[in-house]
C-alpha cells in the first residue's frame, strides 16, 4: 500500500491572492514569514515534495482559515499495492 | 516580523546550542587534559586550542543559518547526520581492518577509533537526553 499526502496549498493561496485587496500578504515569503518557516519551505509543501509536520499544518491552517483536511488531504493508492503484489 | 516566535522552538534552539557548547567543552577538556599529560607539546597544542576556542564562540552565537532554520531544514540536517552516521559505521570497522593488515599505521587507527566511539557515545547521550526532555 502507498500512503500520499496531497494538498491545495498553491490553490488556495493563490484563491487568496486573487480575492484579497493586499496581494502581498499571500505571497510564499510572506505566508512563510506568517508561519515561521523558510519561503523554500512553502515552495516544497505546494510541489508536494515535502508534508509539514502537524504544528506547521494547523498554523497553516489557521491562516487560511480553514480546517486541515481542507488543505491536506491522506489518499491510499491501492491499486500501487496490487501491482507491487502481482 | 515573525507572528509566531512559538515557545517550542525557542527551547530546541536553546537545547541544541547548549548540545553545541557541550560536546565543544569535550574537545577543550580532552585537550587540556592533553596538555596536562605532555606539557613539552603545548606549542604544537596551540593551534587546536586557538581553534577550538573560535569554534565555541562561533556556535554558542547564533549565525544566519539558525536564523534561516526551520522544520525542513532540521529534517534534512538530521538525514545529513544519519548519512555521516552510517559512513563512520562502515568505515571505521574497514579502517580498523585495514590498521590490523598493516596498511595504515595503528596510531592514527586507534585515534580514529577513538572518535568513532565517542561519536557513538553523544549520538545516544543526546538522544537519551531529548527523550526525557
Amino acid at each position: 500500500m502507498i500512503a500520499v499526502i496531497e494538498n491545495r496549498l498553491k490553490e488556495l493561496r493563490e484563491q487568496k491572492v486573487k480575492t484579497v485587496t493586499n496581494s502581498s500578504e499571500w505571497t510564499q515569503e510572506s505566508l512563510a514569514l506568517r508561519v515561521g518557516v523558510t519561503r523554500q519551505t512553502i515552495i516544497a509543501i505546494e510541489r508536494g515534495k515535502y508534508n509539514p509536520t502537524l504544528e506547521l499544518a494547523f498554523k497553516l491552517a489557521n491562516e487560511f482559515e480553514v480546517t486541515i483536511e481542507e488543505i491536506f488531504s491522506f489518499r491510499k493508492d491501492e491499486d500501487g499495492a496490487k501491482s507491487n503484489r502481482s | 516580523m515573525r507572528r509566531y516566535s512559538a515557545l517550542g522552538r525557542m527551547k530546541m534552539e536553546q537545547n541544541q546550542i547548549a548540545a553545541n557548547v557541550c560536546v565543544a567543552s569535550i574537545g577543550i577538556v580532552f585537550i587540556l587534559v592533553m596538555l596536562w599529560f605532555r606539557p613539552d607539546k603545548t606549542l604544537e597544542m596551540l593551534i587546536p586550542v586557538s581553534t577550538s576556542l573560535v569554534l565555541v564562540i562561533l556556535i554558542s552565537r547564533r549565525t544566519k543559518f539558525d536564523e534561516r532554520k526551520d522544520e525542513r531544514t532540521i529534517q534534512l540536517m538530521m538525514l545529513g547526520a544519519r548519512n555521516a552516521f552510517f559512513f563512520l559505521l562502515f568505515a571505521m570497522p574497514m579502517l580498523a581492518t585495514f590498521s590490523f593488515t598493516g596498511i595504515i599505521l595503528i596510531d592514527a587507527a586507534g585515534a580514529l577509533m577513538l572518535l568513532y566511539l565517542i561519536a557513538i557515545g553523544i549520538a545516544w547521550i543526546s538522544f537519551l537526553y531529548y527523550y526525557w526532555q
